[in-house]
């Protein structure tokens, strides 16, 4: 059974755990190629944001420009595609505990 | 050879477009009310334009997409909005008094009322715009500006104590009517610092190609050009004061305006103003619908260059179109022009904090600027302007209640 | 094209067609939720109306009443993200605009009121 959904009305939406506490929102998917010439692209990763000061008051923007240059730390963390149940659009949750899937994010200038 | 020659043409085009309706009535007023006392403002809004505008072409330089593409791309829709909807309807009011300023300059100069000038005058705009290329707009109206010089022999002519022009560079609070003296700097900034000039130089950029190889051109026309035309502006100042603060004379009307280089240079001092008035002005028209339709255009995507014959970019082409018949309705109405000119002054003055600070946050992306991300001068240049910018905002609704006249 | 930062590197990007023509921007994307599968970047969306809903519910309203007003339909242009050549500064896709109805607005007044008007056709300016 498929589903779609829109990438743009899903960032900014809360994330929370399977006991409904908050993780973090939805900033930025990445997607990777399936196969060499294929064309398609599928979505390995989730990127959400864990709040913060800076978030707060200039976006996913100025939170990256301030770890780019003075390696100030963005709160974010890795979420799987597995991991993230989408059913319900508006209220995304996690599969299992946050301990249990999330990964720190590599240093600013690794991935781009 | 031809790096002189393009930065001198640079030059020459920043001192040329530096003057336009706003900076004529704001540098005359101030001089007529408070003498010499705010030569800093113009001074500032010069060095603030060059940071600006040398931001804005090495960005475009560098990444190869102008101002408004980066603020959509990298803040998104939401945001993006702001800058869209803010840039347009102070950018219109502007051109508005633009072509005011044209048809006051053609009602002195014939007797016909400034109103009949109105369609007239968008009309000459819009054909320039129709069939000239981006280079004959920007660099033709800039060339006939020069005639803005005159001001600077009319200043030269009137003798002032230059140590007094030096003086008055620095910040001095004001002996009397507080709020009218910050409402004229405010003014005078708005005037020198137009959002619309930052798009349209990094527009420019794009269409006149440049790359990494430019932003040496880039530093010298933006400090240079702008330094000169800042001089300019304070010429008109300095006329200003020694014409109008001795008599008592308190300008409201653009017909006292003409008459401020006729001390110095008699009935050719008439003339060259009018001519100065009406070719700035017309200059800066095109300008301005220029830089509508470039903020429309990136902001959603469309075709557009001003090299491009009209039917390949249909929706640029009309929205210039539509966006100069739009703004010479009010003249054609009859408004008051220099009324006008001063609330859109203030205005724009006030609207620069949603260009300037994301500006901050796009020159330090290096995924945007690459190794030309600013340095520590930059930074501190931009974000005192960012902060300046900030407080403005804040001022500017008392400031036009008080001290609006 | 390995990895790509849907939001950093595709939304809201500036997009060309094989001409290198501009027809829009990515105002959308669309995944497809499969079961037991990641998610597929199933299309890209260019219109005014995607873009309006992204501002917020009153915004898409306004939009529609506006269009309805002028007789207009809204023009959602969905392109599948397996026509997207490169994603670097631009994302350009390996089709002609004119194939799709990204153009639709620029081509209606081409025909109708730039092309009326001498001088609005022929070969670049420059």
């Amino acid at each position: 059974m498929t589903r779609e959904l829109r990438v743009d009305t899903l960032i900014g939406r809360m994330v929370r755990d399977p006991a409904g506490h908050r993780v973090g929102r939805i900033r930025e998917l990445i997607a990777e190629i399936v196969g060499p010439g294929s064309g398609e692209y599928v979505v390995r990763e989730f990127h959400l944001s864990t709040g913060g000061l800076v978030e707060a008051l200039g976006g996913t923007h100025l939170a990256r420009v301030l770890s780019q240059r003075f390696g100030l730390r963005s709160n974010r963390v890795v979420i799987g595609w597995r991991d993230l149940d989408l059913s319900d659009a508006a209220g995304p949750r996690l599969r299992r505990p946050l301990a249990e899937v999330a990964a720190a994010l590599p240093p600013p200038g690794g991935k781009r | 050879m031809k790096k002189i020659a393009e930065v001198a043409l640079g030059v020459i085009t920043g001192i040329g477009g530096f003057l336009e309706v706003g900076s004529l009535a704001t540098s005359v007023q101030g001089g007529a009310e408070f003498g010499f006392q705010l030569g800093w403002a113009v001074l500032l809004g010069s060095i603030s334009l060059m940071v600006l505008m040398e931001a804005s072409g090495r960005l475009a330089a560098v990444s190869n997409r102008t101002l408004v593409d980066q603020l959509r791309e990298r803040f998104g829709i939401r945001f993006f909005l702001l800058p869209l909807i803010v840039g347009f309807l102070v950018s219109l009011l502007v051109l508005s008094a633009e072509i005011g300023g044209v048809t006051l300059a053609l009602q002195m100069a014939t007797g016909i009322r400034f109103q009949l000038w109105a369609l007239p005058i968008a009309f000459l705009a819009w054909l320039l715009l129709w069939r000239g290329t981006f280079g004959l707009v920007e660099k033709g109206a800039s060339m006939l500006g020069l005639v803005s010089v005159v001001f600077a022999i009319g200043a030269a002519a009137l003798h002032p104590r230059w140590t007094s022009v030096g003086a008055g560079l620095l910040p001095t609070p004001p002996a009397h009517d507080s709020a009218r003296y910050w409402y004229l700097a405010v003014s005078i900034l708005g005037a020198s610092i137009s959002p619309y000039l930052i798009m349209f130089y990094s527009s420019g950029a794009i269409e006149d190609g440049w790359t990494h190889d430019h932003l040496g051109i880039n530093r010298v026309t933006a400090v240079l050009g702008n330094l000169f035309g800042g001089g300019l502006a304070l010429m008109v100042l300095v006329v200003g004061a020694l014409v109008f603060l001795p008599r008592h004379i308190h300008v409201d009307a653009y017909e006292q305006l003409a008459l401020v280089l006729t001390p110095a240079l008699s009935h050719p001092g008439f003339v060259f103003f009018l001519a100065t008035l009406g070719i700035t002005c017309f200059g800066t028209t095109l300008e301005i619908a220029l830089a509508i339709a470039y903020l429309l255009a990136q902001g959603l995507g469309w075709q557009w260059s001003e090299n491009m014959r009209p039917s390949q970019d249909s929706r640029f082409s009309t929205t210039y179109s539509l966006v100069i018949l739009l703004a010479a309705i009010p003249i054609l109405l009859g408004v008051n022009v220099l009324g006008l000119t001063n609330i859109s002054m203030v205005l724009t003055a006030a609207s620069l904090p949603v260009t300037v600070v994301p500006m901050v946050l796009l020159m330090n992306d290096r995924d945007v600027m690459g190794k030309s991300v600013n340095g520590v001068v930059a930074n501190v240049a931009l974000v005192a302007l960012a902060v300046m910018s900030c407080a403005i905002l804040l001022a500017a609704l008392p400031l036009q209640l008080l001290g609006g006249g | 094209m390995k990895g790509i930062c849907l939001v950093h590197d595709v939304l809201d990007v500036q997009v060309v067609d094989r001409t290198r023509r501009k027809m829009g921007r990515v105002d959308g994307i669309v995944i497809e939720l499969r079961d037991g599968e990641p998610p597929r970047v199933a299309a890209l969306l260019v219109g005014g109306s995607v873009l309006a809903e992204r501002v917020g519910r009153w915004m898409l309203a306004l939009t529609r009443g506006v269009l309805r007003l002028l007789r207009i339909e809204p023009a959602i242009t969905r392109i599948a993200f397996e026509k997207v050549r490169v994603v670097g500064s631009c994302v350009e896709l390996d089709l002609d605009a004119g194939s799709t109805s990204a153009l639709r607005t620029e081509r209606w007044l081409d025909a109708h009121v730039v092309c009326r008007i001498p001088g609005g056709t022929g070969a670049e300016k420059k």
